[in-house]
């Protein structure tokens, strides 16, 4: 059984135009540690489909078909409660803003703290702190005492993608979702980011699901990719292949908008 | 604390500037107190024997420079209508305004909050609709309406109370409080309906705010996230408007007391204009804006307590 199934997932807007589905039939899997790149420009679905991953998608807002299972477990069948059993603890979330993604009047620590305040009443203060300081290290935030202190309006914009890491690997989930969270990082914090997360994936195992535009950072962290281009997939496999040889026409426009310097030309 | 200390200095400078605008106000407002006093028939010479009495006879700067330095000493003068101390005076009708004050604040508060959290997290669109249409209602009718409406259906319809009947608090203290709760509610509707409006606001901001996502995306309810992230970033813009509220509702006092004849120093105020009684307008002009100051000095030093971005500028 893989760790994450979606099959056949549709997604529709209740604003949208009537045939406009933001996610039209996209069927993918992932098997455990694996690292799964999922590349387009913006607005071809990719967040909606994380989203729709961590049922997080407010049904108010959009419709949606199809299935995801995430370790066996139906997410469309689930009940809010059950939702909540599962998010923080089995799967977690790192969004693209990470200046916004954090509540600006509390401490970084006490957030980074968070799904063990929801998941693991039964620690005590101290036994969430030592938790807390580990998962910050392993972020790769040395300083992790100090800064665990500060208020997100304190720290820089790498730090604070960091923090976030933290904060999702903090109850050792199955599965990560990074949603573009090198896009507002520059290239030297990026690319420390990504060390970070294959040291993640190395060492504990963590499946990710790494979201972006970015066809070079993708190249450099993951082994297989999907192409996503208007709420479709149009190409998927090994990245090295695709990146040798892309067979759709968008993957070939998205392998070219890479500058010059890093594709080696 | 520097801040703190620099806050507290102009709010001394500021309060020195508007008793000197109050004193100047009387110098250029036409009127005398000698005419109230002595009656329009008198004789010039004994107007001016009186106004030298008074000390009226004097230069408007050294006057002003007098009356500051015995205020500093705590002796805010005497009241040329009661011939007796300011202060006598005002040790009898402050405690009533500021009992009010107080009462009717703690209900716009105690009301307010849980409503516009209420309001601030329901998704049904018509409820919404439906007390907001009310709340609109109820925010533009003048405290001194309801006052009058509260005077004419409990008062003589109902003869819950008996409107001018106002009971001191030595004679009775649950007498006092029950007399004052239909004026402290009348003054509280308004503020309650600005406040529920506002909380609910701000409430519905935050919950679009990104942090929230995070939290919902780390498996808490969202109930648990109202109370441990939403709330205290949506009282940081109330609590200031509280603050406001609680002056406002201070200066209210001045025609509620009017409406349910209460003897406080907002009915002391509105007869000792009447009567050009320089003193006591003075003194209850400073209380009044010493409270107005205090209220925002407070209210800045709780956002300074609840947003860290606003310590560190």
């Amino acid at each position: 059984m893989s760790l994450l199934e979606v099959e056949n997932l549709r997604v529709h807007f209740h604003d949208a135009a009537p045939d406009r589905f933001a996610v039209d039939g996209v069927s993918f899997s992932m098997e455990e540690g694996d690292i799964l790149g999922l590349v387009g420009e913006s607005g071809t679905g990719k967040t909606v489909t994380s989203m729709c991953i961590g049922g997080l998608l407010p049904r108010w807002k959009a419709d949606t078909q199809g299935s995801i299972r995430l370790d066996g477990t139906e997410i469309f069948d689930c009940s809010q409660k059950e939702l909540n059993e599962i998010l923080g603890k089995e799967l977690t979330v790192v969004f693209q803003e990470p200046m916004t993604s954090f509540n600006p009047v509390y401490r970084i620590g006490r957030q980074i703290g968070e799904s063990l305040y929801v998941h693991r009443k039964d620690l005590s203060q101290s036994q969430r702190n030592e938790l807390i300081l580990d998962a910050m290290r392993r972020a790769g935030l040395y300083e992790a005492e100090e800064i665990s202190r500060r208020y997100p309006h304190e720290l820089s914009g790498g730090m604070l993608q960091r923090a976030m890491i933290a904060a999702a690997i903090v109850t050792n989930p199955k599965l990560l979702i990074a949603d573009e969270i090198t896009t507002a990082l520059d290239v030297t914090m990026q690319a420390r980011i990504i060390d970070q997360l294959k040291r993640l994936n190395r060492e504990s195992g963590m499946s990710i699901l790494f979201i972006s535009h970015d066809m070079h950072v993708v190249n450099r962290l993951c082994r297989q990719v999907i192409v996503m281009q208007r709420g479709r997939i149009v190409e998927s496999g090994l990245t090295k292949e695709i990146f040798a040889n892309p067979q759709h026409e968008y993957t070939k426009r998205l392998i070219a908008a890479i500058p010059s310097r890093y594709s080696g030309r | 604390m520097r801040q703190i200390i620099k806050k507290t200095a102009s709010l001394i400078i500021t309060l020195f500037i508007v008793s000197l605008l109050a004193f100047l106000a009387f110098q250029i407002i036409p009127g005398d107190p000698t005419t109230k006093i002595l009656g329009t028939s008198a004789s010039p010479e004994k107007v001016a024997a009186l106004r030298t009495q008074l000390g009226l006879d004097r230069p408007v700067w050294e006057r002003y420079i007098d009356w500051l330095v015995s205020f500093l000493k705590g002796d805010f003068g005497t009241s040329y209508n009661y011939m007796r101390p300011v202060r006598s005076l005002l040790a009898d009708k402050l405690p009533v305004t500021v009992l009010l004050t107080v009462m009717s604040f703690a209900i716009t508060a105690a009301a307010a909050i849980p409503l516009g959290i209420v309001l601030g997290s329901i998704r049904n669109a018509l409820a919404d609709h439906l007390t907001m249409i009310l709340d609109q209602i109820i925010m533009a009718v003048p405290p001194f309406f309801f006052g009058i409406i509260a005077c004419y259906l409990f008062g003589i319809v109902l003869k819950w109370f008996l409107p001018g009947g106002y009971v001191p608090l030595s004679a009775s203290i649950p007498g006092c409080l029950s007399y004052l709760l239909l004026p402290a509610l009348s003054l509280a509707l308004p503020r309650i309906a600005m406040t529920v409006r506002m909380l609910r606001g701000s409430i519905r901001h935050e919950l679009t705010q990104n942090y929230v996502l995070t939290a919902q995306s780390r498996g808490m309810p969202l109930r648990a996230i109202l109370i441990r992230h939403v709330m205290r970033n949506a009282m940081i813009p109330v609590v200031t408007f509280l603050a406001v509220s609680a002056a406002e509702i201070m200066t209210g006092t001045i025609i509620i007391e009017q409406v349910f004849t209460i003897p406080g120093i907002g009915r002391l105020l509105v007869s000792s204009i009447g009567n050009r009684d320089f003193p006591v307008v003075q003194a209850i002009v400073v209380i009044l804006a010493a409270w107005i100051m205090i209220v925002n000095f407070i209210a800045d030093l709780l956002n300074h307590w609840m947003d860290p971005r606003m310590r560190s500028e």
